[in-house]
This record gives C-alpha cells, structure tokens and sequence, in this order.
C-alpha cells in the first residue's frame, strides 16, 4: 500500500499547481468545412470547441463561427463523415475538409479511457470501424461483426444456435489457463462480456448454447468501434486489457439537426453446410437387424427400402426481424440520442430463437461555460431459447444417478439410424416414440424432434448499462474528466427435461436452473493539463485515478422426478430430490496512472505511460503491482522535409509514419484462490462425504504473485499514389511470463487442479492493413480494405515436470480430446486419444493383432490457423453501393468429435468397410513379433478402437468465405424532398452464401464450449454442436 | 443520492486506510476457507472408506476372485489393467487431505485425538496404496502446511512402512494424551465410535498388526510385535471399524456394492459384478486342506441363491455367464442383496474377527500352535457372531471343522495357513487386505484350495502359473510426474512382485 499512498499524496497538488499557472484568452474562430473529396460546403456539420464543448453548426455556405483560445481543439463532424478534431495554432480562421468515414488520417481515434487522440499522433496499433462497417454484415452480435474487418483479431462462432456465443481473442492467446478474451469497454465503462462456462448443474457450455452478453449491446446504438491490439495501446486499462481491449462508442445527438431514423431487417436463414453418412447400412447392432438399436450397425439396406434424410429434414428455414429506431438532436447547449430496437430471431432447430429488446438514452449537455454532463442508460432484455446440446446432460451425481446422463438433441440426430423416419416422434398414446437401445448400444438420447420441445432450455437476461460524465475545464489548458458507470445484469437460465425422456436418471422429468447476478462498477477520474514549449513541442499530461468493483452471484438448482408430470418446477419434486448451491465472487482494482505525451511539430511523438493496480485478488504483499509503456512515433514524410531532404508532398509516398513501442502490463489472480476451500461436493465415483472435505479441484496458492506481459511492437503506416493506397504493417512479439497457471497436477499432490505461478507463453506476430481507393470520382467509387495477419502462440516454459496445460472444458464427447497447450509446443494443441506406437512410431497391437489405444493422450494437431485474410470491397455507383467481405483462414486444425460420434453410431462413412479383414502393419506388443493375424474390421473395432485413432479426426480448417454481401440503394434526395424525408436506403444482404472448405463436417468456424472456456477454448473442437447458417436479409433505413 | 456516494467512492479510494479495506473482499463468501475440526472427521472418515478403499477394492475384487462381471474377457478378472486405474487419486485427492489436515489442525488447537484420528486413518491410506503400488510418495506428499508440489518423490515401499507404522505410533500416542480440548464426537462427526478414544486405539493397533504381519517374507518379521499390537488392538464384539452406509439418501450415501449405490450394480444387463465366483463358492462348500464338503452357515447370508434351481453357484474369473446372461442368468445368485451388498452394509476398514487372524498367523509362525488355534477359533466365531449366525450353527461349524482335522493342520505351517487364508477371505469380502494376503501366500492352490485358477481368457502378458503382483499407476500421475513414476508398463508393474512380496 506505500506506493498507492505516495501516488495519492503528490497527486492531488500536483493537479493544484497545474490549475494556479492558468493563462486565459478567449477568440471568436470562424471558418469553413467542406467535404474533402469535392470541396463542395457541408451544410449543417457540427463544429465543437472540445474544451469547453460548445457547439454550433455550419450554415448553407459551409461557415461557422465558434468561442475559443486560441490553442483550443475545435472538433468537426459530420453524419457519414470522419470527425476531425483540430488546433488553431495561430490567427483566427479554420477551414476544415472532412472525407468520407475511413479515409482519412485527421480521423480521430477514441483510446483508453475515452481519450481522443488524431491517428496521425499514435504510437502503437489499433484499428477503427465506423457504424456502417458495423451494421453491414448484419450480425446481432457485435463480436460477430468484426470478424475479417480488423487484422489480428480471431472469432468463433460457438455454433449456428441464435444467440449462440462467440469467442473473441486478439494476437493469439497470452494464458495457458485463464481469460484471454479482450476488455470490452462502451463509452469509458468496461461492461462484461462474459460467457458463463457451465450451465447449472449436470451441464456444461457446450450443452446450453449459452451467449457471450456483448450480445446485449445493439449494433445499431454503436458509432464506433476502436480494437485497442496490444498491451501498448491498453495499458491504461490496467491488468483487465492484457489481452487488448474493444473500445465501443455509442451514437450520440448532433447539435442543431433534429433526426429520425428507423431501419429495419427481414432475414431468412438455412443450414449451410452438414456433416455427410453412410447410406449403405441400418439399424442394428453386430450385423444384425433390431429395431430398438440406436445405432446403425444393422445389415445393409434392401433395394427397395427408403432411406430417410434424418439430419436434412430436421433444420427448418429460420427468419428474422429486426426493428430499431432512434431519434436525435440537440441545441447549442445540449444534445440527446434515445433508441428504441426489437430483434426477433429464429433458429433453424424448430422451437429455438433469440430475442432481443432494448431502449437506450443518452445525452449531454453544456452546464456551465466550462462544464460539461452527460449520462446514458442502456436497457436490455435478451431472450434465448435453445435446445440441448453436445452430449446432453452430465451423469447427474449429486442425487445419484450412475451409468446416467445422455440426450443433446444433435446427438440424437447423429445416432439415428436411417431407415426409421425421425420425425413419427410420438406414439398413438402421445408419449415420445424413440429407440429403446440394446446392449453396447449408443448412449441415452431422446427423439430429437421431441427433444427440441421437450428439453428446452431458456436465458432471460435484464441488464441496465449506465453512465454518467463531467468534463469540466478550469483553464484552457487543463481538463479534468470523471466519469462513472455501472453495468449490471440477471440472467435466469432454466433447462427442463421433460417427464418421459430417455435421459439416465431422468425419466420423469428434471429441471436445472441458474440466476446470476454480475455487476461492475467504475469510477475514472483523469486530470489532463497542455503545455506547449515554443511553437514545435507541445505536451500533455494525464494522471488518472481508476477503481472497479465487480460482484457475481449465481445460485443454481437442480431437482427431479416431477410429481405432476406436465409441471416443470422445482417446487414440483420432493424434497430430498433438490440440491441446491451457490456460487460467485467478488473482485476489486484500484488504479493509478498517467500518460504523457510530447510531440515536436506533429513530426516526432512520444508517449509514455505508466500505471499501477492494486487488486483485492492478491496477497497483500503482492497485491500493488506496476508497469511502464513506452512508445514512440515518427512521421517520416514530414521529416524528410523538415530537415530539407524532400521539398513538400510526395506524389509516390505523400505520407509515411514509423512506430515502435515497449510495454509490460500486470495481470491478477481470479478471485478468491489464494487458500485452499471446503466443499460437500459428491463425485460419482465416490461415496457423500457427508461433511465438509477439501476442495480437489481447487488447490488455493497463497503466495501468488501477479503475471506480467512483456510486449514489443513496431509498425509503419503508408499511403502511396496520392494517398490511393493505404498500408499499416505491424510486427510484434508478447511474451507472457511467470503465469499464473489453473493446471492439472499430479495427484500424489492431494489435488486435480491447483493454482500457481510458472510457464511462459511467447507470441510472435504481423498484420498489415492496406486500403486502397482504386477508382474516385464522382459517380463511381471503388475502395477496398485488406487485413492479413498471422500469430503463433508458443509454450515456452511449463512448472514442474508438465508438458501439457489441458482445457478440460473443452473436452468432446466421449472424452478422446480436448484443447491443451503443449510444452515447445503450440498454446493451441489438441491433446486426444491415440493408437499405441513403439518409439519408432510402429504400432504396437494386442495379441489379437488389433490396435491398442495408448493410456495418454498425445498432441494430435495444432488449432492454430497460419493466416486469417479478410478483404472488403465497396463499389459505389451513383446511389448504388455493394459491399462483401471474402473471410480467409488458412491451415488449423479442427478436431471432428462429430464424426468420432457417428463412428459410435455407425453412421460414419469411415465406418463403411466394416466386415473386411485386414491385417494391421504393426507389432504384437506382448511378443514383440511382426504381426501377421489378420482381424475383422467389426462393430466393436470401430467403436472400441478407432475412435481412439486421434490422428484420424484431425481435419484442416482451412476455409474460404464470402462472409458477406450487401447491396444497398439510396433513394435520391429529389424523390425525398416533398414527403419530407431526408434518407432512405434499401439494401440486401447475403451472409455465407459461399463456403469453401475442405473440411468434413459442419462450417470449420467452430468451438463447441462457447466463449467462457478458459485458456485458448474449444475454438477447432467440432462437438456434436448445431450448425452454421447462411441467410439474406432485406430491410430499408429511413431519416427523417 | 448518486452524487453523494459517488463522492464517497472517490474519497475512499483516495484514502489509504480505507483503500485496505475496500481491497479485502477476497474471502470466497459461498465456500468456506476454515473448517472446524469436528466438521472435518465425518468426511476423512467416509473418504477413507467410500472413495480410497472402494476403489482399491473395486477392481481388486476381481483379481482375488470374489466375483465377477457377466461379461467374458472383463478386463480386471483378466488382469488387463491400464494407467487408468483411479484408486490413487481416489486416496491421494478425496481422502488424503482430510485425514493431514486433521492432524496439523489438532496438533495447533490442543485436540490430539482428532489429530491421532487423522494420523489413523492416513497411514490406512498409504498402506492400502503402497499394498497395490509399492513405492509412492509419502515424504513429500500433503503436508496441510505447503501448496502443491508439482513433482512429489517417490519412498521406497521399506521407507514407506517405515512411515506407516510410525503414523500408527504416533496416533496411538495422540489418543493417549489426556490433555485433549475437544472430543472426537462432539458435532456427531464420529460415524464409527461415537467418541469412545479406546476403540479408537485399539483401531490404530489393529492396523499397526495388519502391516507388520504383512511383512511375513522379510527379516524384519517380528511375531512378537504383531501379537503384541493384536493384544491392544480390538478385544471384543461391537469393536470393527466400520459403519452402515445409508438407504434411502442419494447414491453416493448407500453401499457401493449395492444396487442402491454409486458402484455399478444398478444396470440391469451389465453390473459390474453379476455373481460371487466358482472359487468363493467353494471356499464356502469345502474344508480347508482337506476339501472334504462342508457347508460354511455364512453361505446364504453372504450369497444369493440361484433364482433358477435355489442352488449356491458361481462364474469362472474372464469366462462371463456361459451362454450369456440371457440364456442362463437364473443359475447364478446375483452379487446384490447379501450381507455385505445391501445399501446399508457396513465395509469394514478392518474388523476383529481380522485381528483375532492375524493373530493366529503371528503365533503360528513363531510355533505357538496352541496359541494360533484359538485365535483362529475365535476370528472364525467372531464372524460368524457379527453375521448372526445362530450360536448352534457356530458350534456345529466349529465342530465339523475339528472333525475334519483343523487340529492337526495347524501342525504344519501351511496346513495353518490353509485355514487361516481360507477364513480371512470369507471373513473380508471385497476388502484389498485379501490381494496382500494372495500375494504373500504366492496364490497357493495348497493354501486355497484347488479352485483357485488363472482366469479364462487372461491377459497374454502372463504365462501358466505366473500371477499378477502389482497394480500399474495412473495415467494423469505418470503423465504430470513421470521421472518420480519410472517404468509404468504393465509388464514391469503387473509382474513384478512389492518389497514384502520378496523373500529377503
């Protein structure tokens, strides 16, 4: 606590020295704003002097006249335009061009903490989308529409479910066993974007097809979104933004133009891409026919019997609306945006959707002549139904149920044998007609069809996003910014199984619940003064104050065998069929930090900043921790003709900038790991204990000391042929050391899993942005933006004797893989079953001469693509505008625990030469003689041992994807005017409409345990989940 | 409202003194980090017995031939064991803790005798898994002071008995303090004694018999400390240690050998174990050395008869039901419903009837022959008493058994042996004492019987004649802590025999 209480005590008369050398003198501005493309004058663009926030707006010439110091940051934005924030170095007159979103290099970038700063004076990498970028692709979840638009930055779909969650993660991975999704910030306020890992009790990720709540955020609300890439750009956020940080800003109201706009979407959506079976045997176990088998192990078919397309006439088109609305204006001194928006989704799985409803009202206003307010309330009700994933439910052990468990309505289409119609899911009596199964038969599942109504699972989350600011300027040069905010939400999941299920344990129906309660709050002060040295240098120095206080409550529920049948309550199960727990956990930081930056002629900048957090998760001894940035940027182009080498603006290169940087920024402990805890938990292979015992799947550490990254970047900006083409290439490497690792012990330590400190992570990495506007004129325009990057994530160094660090969380059915990362190894890896080899990699079989599959997993693939490329083009003719994105992965792996199912099932095409004979190229392992048995390839082989042959089910991910495309068509003004209506657009949007893969089974855009599984997740585990869609969408936008 | 505590929120954070206690919010409020000691005994105690034991004896079960699955070639009936074997977690991870924690804590709080329970039910743990394993990590294990260690080393099985008796001293002396804060029972935790410190004691000393009776092919054999400690171990009825399981709560709380428990006895078409085997059978239908017919009382309390014709029958080890169960099911009496089946069945660590055994064998071998007879007569009735066999049937027993020459045998040493062997495996179903026990008699057919056979079906890593000595470690520990673990390959640790398994 030293250090905190120094900071504290220099701080606050530090902040008074800056306020007594005031220097004032107030000028009246005037000048022009024209559209930089053609010079024409921009009616009504809101010009702003940033420090004191008055407002005005141009006039039908284009002019504006505006209260400033001279000195004073005047801010120029315009709908559909880049802001522009500029200095009035000298005199009293400033004409601006404003260029269209995205082009140009006056554009002003939102940073940490809400810190404005222009492009041109940034020293590390980040990467803006403007709200068009941001709706056009059509995604309800914001994480979702970055994908292909910003180098570095890998998504996942969780699955093609509604409301389906979507793993983010940006450079690759850091932590071998914690979070490595990015900081999720919205007007200044980290709100949560969390994943919840399991499902209550008896169900993981992969079963609920939970969401990632940035889903709660309505695209439509967004006016920018800044990826902050690497710990430079996010070290003010402190240890939350080790892995980078998305930086949301919301619209806000223009002064002096009143707006309306409504804009709606219509989309239909079909599977796009399905797993394939084999079509040549039926149902049965051994060869033989059975018509109570769950599996297709039967005789082949006959010449005249029909095959049913189980899985295809499952998936139903799905359609969805959306509705959003907004109004929006202001006068001089205040301005106000408020929105109103519905999306309604449906799932191809009948009986699945997402609903999402949520207003939202901001508004700022000019209190005094130098202070300013604002605040914004967000409201959200997010609404998902979905059906019972993955392998279903976990043998539920706390009642005790044994040999119990199953369902997961995809596995049951994935079991079905295809000579009996699915879709006769009930019997004359109105019970569910399924299969009753026969000895070593596939597991537990019910009737999908009669699942998807039965065994639904329903998310209702209510959450309030709120913020209020002051911004309050005692002296031209000196700012000073508060700003406070809270997010928080309930979620109340509920998964019932309804009485007559076939699920193990659970005939009679059971229901699992959890209410969670997640709140962060935040208070941020920063105080920033200016200072300029002769007219080349000028200075700026923020120190920053930061606490955030994080709750979580989440209570979950469990009971079965209903008494009234048709009621699914809790209340309706006795007494002594309930457990019950609680969960959750309570997290704080207090931060300190200051940021300087010096410029010499807009030539040369640098930037150095400094933070120190101090975390309630630590031990007191370890829990302040500091870390530096620093960085450096250099505009080349201008320096050569500083210092007189070139004679102004190069045609060939008119511009061209050098970064580089070095930063180190802490990471804390999860809450509440410091001391081992007791627990009553039963597992299922042993007795109740009773009592309290020690908790084995948490060993507490009480010595943990705090991680840190150590990360260096360097990039260089261009634009060529006349600022035709743009280019940003950014080289980095991170290395993470001293972990603080969640890790599987031995047990002879007395524990599964224990926290500690040990292992490195390096990554190393290059993203290169180019856009380029090959064709600009008036009634043609042709831009196009490419990102390329690649990353690879290396373990370096692991504790002890491990060589591995599994994500058991991400485990497939059938537990033959998971995730882990691998000791020299990829962060990456898929540790999975595989068939036992001498060291000379022959096989080793048993005395029958079949394969034996080895006792220890092994690294059977690296999930890691070698490069991602997403590239935008944008036509626009006269009012037409097309845009599409191709999405690119090239090379990872992907883990198909789908086929490693059907192979169970006896649907797999792997599983289409069963009965021959063959004799396996190996040694016998007990004679160590070649072997020469020759063996049947029979039901029990590929169900015993193939499924072990890991290698098998390792597929390329490499996929190439029109991720998007969208036409729209404004309506000319002159059609407008009358109906007095200021725009209308229609547009049609295709999403996924071409995937090229060469991948087996469903789109490779997969992660089976959603977005909350730790470490590098289940991205590249395909797992029994429901499939990707393609869709189109129409809608219009209208202002008025 | 807003205004004021946002001011507040700022102002504590400022402040240093505060800051401390605004930051100290890292105790778990759901879970506990302190657990008082009386809350600590109930689940060392069934830790110990339904996590460790239960699964030392699980597969165990199958190697000593008590019974078997209905399924041909099952894999531990056949001896094909693989690293995925979890009864060293099972000790190590859900029972372990518990028992060290109770000793460091009642140590510091003035309570030995929790401490010297602790210390008891440890050293049964680490002798059940140096019985199966041989050398493991003791030294270096859960000290309930250190965090985890990642690499624990390993102790010598001769280190570990060392250490095992020396626990066994130790809780023998912690119950002897009589300055003692705190009574074992005092939140009802003492499921087995109810707080009486002197079964408690003789627990510790009937352990302390049982491994130094194991070390019967060493030197370091000493009759005379074996008896000794069966003097102070239990002396009477109503002292095993053990307790009911109970009916009617969840799985995890009803005997696992039940089909009201957590075991694998609740399927229908394949159980884990279908019926007792051949060899348990006729343990129970002939006389030692003689294998003269003799119908043992305990038969039908421990068995069930054949639903299909009422008769005692069993399954041959790796052969499954012939004809499968189907077909011919009815012909053998299931595993479920006996004495020590039923959801309330105790699973005793070690009973009296056991001392009163081990007793016989000390005195046997060091030529007190009178000594070992009566001992042994009173192990045999002291079953027979806590199987409630009618006290006629016990003499009528005990007579036949004179009659068919238990005198004589006890002349010779196996002749002894035979008996003694014979009734420790009748007397300790299912518990993994009895694969200590197989071992050191080298699987005798002499001391056995002539139904004690290789499995049909064995694991061809075996030869005729060459039986399985060892248990192969668990995967996750040879994959996290491999140089400490060695050669884990079924050939090196299925065959090859413990340190006490050799002759010195």
């Amino acid at each position: 606590m030293n250090h905190y209480f120094k900071l504290g005590r220099w701080m606050l008369p530090a902040i008074w020295i800056l306020t007594i050398t005031a220097a004032i003198g107030q000028n009246r501005i005037t000048g022009k704003v024209t559209d930089a493309s053609n010079g024409e004058p921009l009616v009504g663009a809101t010009v702003e002097n940033v420090a004191t926030g008055v407002g005005t707006v141009t006039d039908l010439d284009g002019k504006y006249s505006i209260e400033a110091t001279s000195g004073a940051r005047i801010r120029f934005s315009y709908v559909g335009y880049t802001t522009v924030e500029q200095a009035l170095v000298s005199g009293s007159v400033l004409d601006v061009a404003l260029s269209a979103e995205g082009q140009d290099l006056g554009e002003v970038v939102v940073t940490a903490l809400g810190i404005r700063k222009e492009k041109k004076a940034l020293t590390y990498a980040v990467q803006t989308l403007q709200s068009t970028a941001i709706v056009e692709s059509q995604q309800p979840n914001i994480v979702n529409s970055l994908q292909g638009k910003v180098a570095g930055v890998m998504i996942n779909n969780s699955s093609g479910a509604p409301g389906a969650a979507s793993v983010i993660m940006i450079r690759g991975g850091t932590s071998l066993s914690g979070n490595n999704q990015p900081l999720f910030v919205v007007d200044g306020i980290p709100i949560d974007n969390s994943a919840p890992v399991g499902g209550g009790v008896g169900l993981g990720a992969q079963n609920t097809n939970n969401s990632n709540r940035g889903i709660d955020l309505n695209p439509e609300d967004i006016e920018s979104i800044t990826v902050l890439k690497g710990p430079a750009a996010a070290v003010l956020y402190g240890l939350r933004a080790s892995e980078g940080a998305i930086i949301v800003t919301t619209k806000k109201g223009q002064a002096g133009s009143f707006r309306i706009t409504y804009s709606n979407a219509f989309s239909r959506d079909v599977v796009n891409k399905l797993p394939e079976f084999q079509t040549r045997f039926k149902q049965g176990i051994d060869g033989n026919f059975n018509p109570d088998a769950r599996s297709s192990w039967g005789p082949t078919f006959g010449a005249n019997e029909t095959i049913y397309d189980n899985l295809g006439n499952f998936f139903v088109p799905a359609n969805t609306q959306r509705h959003d609305i907004a109004a929006s204006g202001g006068g001089e001194r205040s301005t106000f945006y408020l929105s109103a928006s519905r999306f309604d989704q449906n799932g191809i799985v009948p009986n699945t959707s997402f609903e999402r409803t949520s207003f939202r009202i901001s508004s700022e206003s000019q209190v005094a002549r130098n202070l300013r307010a604002g605040g914004s309330v967000n409201y959200v009700n997010s609404r998902n139904l979905s059906t019972l994933g993955g392998s279903g439910v976990a043998e539920t052990n706390i009642i005790g149920a044994t040999g119990g468990g199953g369902g997961g309505t995809i596995r049951g289409l994935y079991n079905w044998p295809l000579n009996d119609d699915a879709r006769n899911y009930l019997t004359a009596g109105g019970k569910q007609r399924t299969l009753l199964g026969v000895a070593n038969d596939a597991a537990f599942v019910d009737n999908p069809y009669w699942s998807v109504y039965n065994n639904p699972s329903t998310s209702n989350v209510n959450r309030v996003i709120s913020t209020v600011n002051l911004s309050y300027d005692p002296f031209p040069f000196l700012n000073i910014t508060y700003r406070a905010g809270t997010d928080f939400f309930n979620e109340e999941f509920t998964s019932v199984r309804s009485a007559g299920t076939v699920i193990g344990g659970e005939e009679k129906g059971a229901i699992t619940e959890v209410d969670r309660f997640n709140q962060i709050t935040t208070s941020t002060l920063v105080v920033t003064g200016n200072k300029s040295f002769g007219k080349s240098i000028n200075t700026s120095l923020a120190l920053g104050h930061n606490v955030e206080s994080a709750r979580n409550k989440s209570a979950s529920w469990y009971g079965r065998n209903f008494i009234v049948p048709t009621f699914a309550s809790i209340n309706n199960v006795l007494q002594n069929e309930r457990v019950i727990s609680l969960g959750g956990f309570r997290r704080r930081i207090v931060g300190a930090f200051a940021d300087f930056n010096a410029d010499w002629k807009s030539i040369f900048f640098i930037n150095i900043r400094a933070r120190n957090d101090w975390s309630s998760t630590l031990p007191v001894d370890n829990r302040s921790f500091f870390y530096p940035s620093f960085s450096g940027g250099l505009i080349l182009t201008d320096m050569l003709n500083q210092i007189g080498i070139t004679k102004g603006e190069s045609g060939f290169i008119p511009y061209a900038k050098l970064r580089a940087s070095w930063t180190r920024v802490g990471k804390d402990a999860p809450p509440h790991v410091l001391g081992n805890t007791y627990f009553n938990t039963t597992n299922s292979f042993t007795a109740a204990p009773r009592g309290f015992i020690a908790n084995v799947y948490a060993f507490g550490a009480p010595a943990l000391r705090p991680e840190f990254t150590n990360a260096f970047e360097t990039g260089i900006e261009m634009r060529l042929f006349k600022g035709k083409i743009g280019i940003d290439f950014t080289y980095y490497t991170m290395s993470t050391d001293d972990q603080i690792l969640f890790t599987r012990v031995p047990p002879s330590s007395s524990s599964f899993i224990s926290y500690l400190n040990g292992g490195r992570i390096d990554n190393e990495g290059v993203e290169l942005m180019v856009n380029a506007t090959p064709v600009k004129s008036k009634n043609f325009n042709w831009s196009l933006d490419l990102n390329f990057s690649r990353n690879t994530s290396t373990v370096v160094d692991l504790p002890g004797t491990l060589d591995r660090v599994e994500q058991s969380d991400a485990s497939v059915d059938g537990f033959v893989a998971q995730g882990a990362g691998f000791l020299g190894k990829s962060l990456f890896g898929i540790n999975g079953d595989v068939w036992k080899r001498n060291a000379d990699g022959v096989l080793l079989l048993n005395s029958q001469g079949y394969p034996q599959i080895s006792a220890i997993k092994e690294i059977i693939g690296d999930r890691n693509p070698d490069f991602i490329i997403g590239l935008t083009n944008n036509f626009q003719v006269k009012n037409f505008n097309l845009s599409f994105l191709w999405d690119f992965r090239i090379g990872g792996d992907i883990y198909n625990a789908t086929e490693n199912a059907l192979v169970r099932s006896g649907l797999s095409t792997k599983t289409i030469d069963r009965g021959a004979t063959t004799v396996f190229d190996g040694i016998i392992e007990t004679t160590g003689e070649r072997n020469t048995k020759p063996v049947v390839l029979n039901q029990n082989y590929y169900q015993l041992i193939l499924r072990g042959n890991g290698p098998m089910f390792v597929e390329d991910g490499t996929w190439y994807r029109l991720r998007y495309i969208t036409l729209s068509y404004r309506i000319p003004k002159s059609l407008l005017e009358k109906a007095k209506i200021k725009g209308l657009e229609l547009y049609a949007t295709g999403r996924n409409l071409i995937l090229i893969t060469n991948y087996s089974g469903v789109d490779p855009e997969v992660s089976s345990g959603g977005a909350g599984v730790a470490g590098t997740g289940s991205m590249g585990m395909d797992n029994l989940g429901i499939p990707a869609t393609k869709g189109v969408d129409f809608g219009l936008r209208l202002s008025f | 409202m807003k205004r004021i505590s946002i001011f507040i929120l700022v102002v504590a954070a400022l402040t240093a003194s505060a800051c401390q206690d605004f930051l100290d919010v890292n105790a778990d409020p759901n879970n506990p980090q302190d657990i008082p000691l009386e809350s600590r005994l109930i689940g060392a105690i069934t830790m110990t017995n339904g996590a460790s034991m239960w699964r030392a004896a699980r597969e165990v079960a199958a190697v000593c031939q008590y019974a078997a699955a209905p399924t041909a070639a099952n894999s531990a009936e056949t001896w094909r064991f693989s690293a995925s074997n979890f009864f060293w977690q099972n000790a190590y991870t859900w029972a372990i803790p518990n028992c060290v924690d109770m000793v460091v804590k009642g140590k510091a709080e003035g309570s030995p005798h929790f401490a010297g329970a602790g210390r008891t039910l440890e050293a049964l743990n680490f002798g059940m898994l140096t019985d199966q394993y041989g050398n493991i990590p003791v030294s270096e294990a859960y000290d309930g002071i250190t965090t985890a260690r990642l690499t624990p080393a390993f102790d010598t099985q001769e280190e570990v008995y060392k250490q095992v008796i020396a626990k066994l001293d130790e809780a023998i002396a912690l119950f002897n303090d009589p300055n003692n804060a705190k009574g074992l029972n005092l939140d009802n935790g003492d499921i087995m004694y109810k707080g009486d410190i002197n079964k408690w004691r003789r627990f510790a000393y009937a352990l302390k018999a049982r491994y130094l009776n194991h070390l019967s092919k060493k030197k370091a054999y000493n009759p005379q400390a074996i008896i000794d400690a069966c003097s102070n171990a239990f002396n009477a009825d109503g002292m095993d240690a053990e307790y009911p399981y109970l009916d009617n709560a969840s799985a995890t709380d009803a005997n696992p050998w039940s089909d009201k428990g957590y075991g694998g006895f609740t399927s229908a078409t394949a159980p884990r174990y279908f019926s007792y085997t051949q060899f348990f059978v006729d343990l129970l239908k002939t006389t030692p050395v003689t294998n003269a017919p003799l119908l043992d009382p305990r038969i039908g309390i421990i068995m069930n008869k054949a639903p299909l014709d009422g008769e005692y029958r069993g399954l041959i080890p790796g052969q499954g039901v012939p004809g499968g169960v189907a077909t011919n099911g009815n012909r053998y009496g299931r595993v479920t419903g006996g004495f020590y089946s039923r959801p309330t069945s105790p699973f005793p660590f070690i009973t009296y009837s056991e001392v009163k055994l081990i007793e016989a064998e000390a005195r046997l071998r060091s030529g007190d022959r009178t000594g070992a007879l009566a001992a042994y007569q009173e192990g045999v009735r002291a079953n027979m008493r806590r199987l409630a066999v009618p006290a006629a049937q016990i003499n009528d027993y005990w007579n036949a058994l004179v009659t068919a020459g238990v005198q004589q045998h006890f002349n010779t040493l196996n002749g002894g042996l035979s008996h003694i062997m014979r009734q420790k495996f009748i007397t300790q179903v299912f518990n993994p004492e009895t694969w200590v026990d197989m071992r050191r008699m080298d699987y005798s057919q002499e001391i056995y019987g002539p139904s004690l056979k290789q499995p049909i079906n064995l694991n061809p890593l075996f030869v005729p004649g060459e039986w399985i000595r060892g248990m192969i470690m668990e995967g996750n520990e040879e994959v996290r802590n491999g140089a400490n673990v060695g050669d884990n390959s079924p050939t090196f640790r299925l065959k090859t025999p413990l340190w006490w398994d050799t002759k010195d």
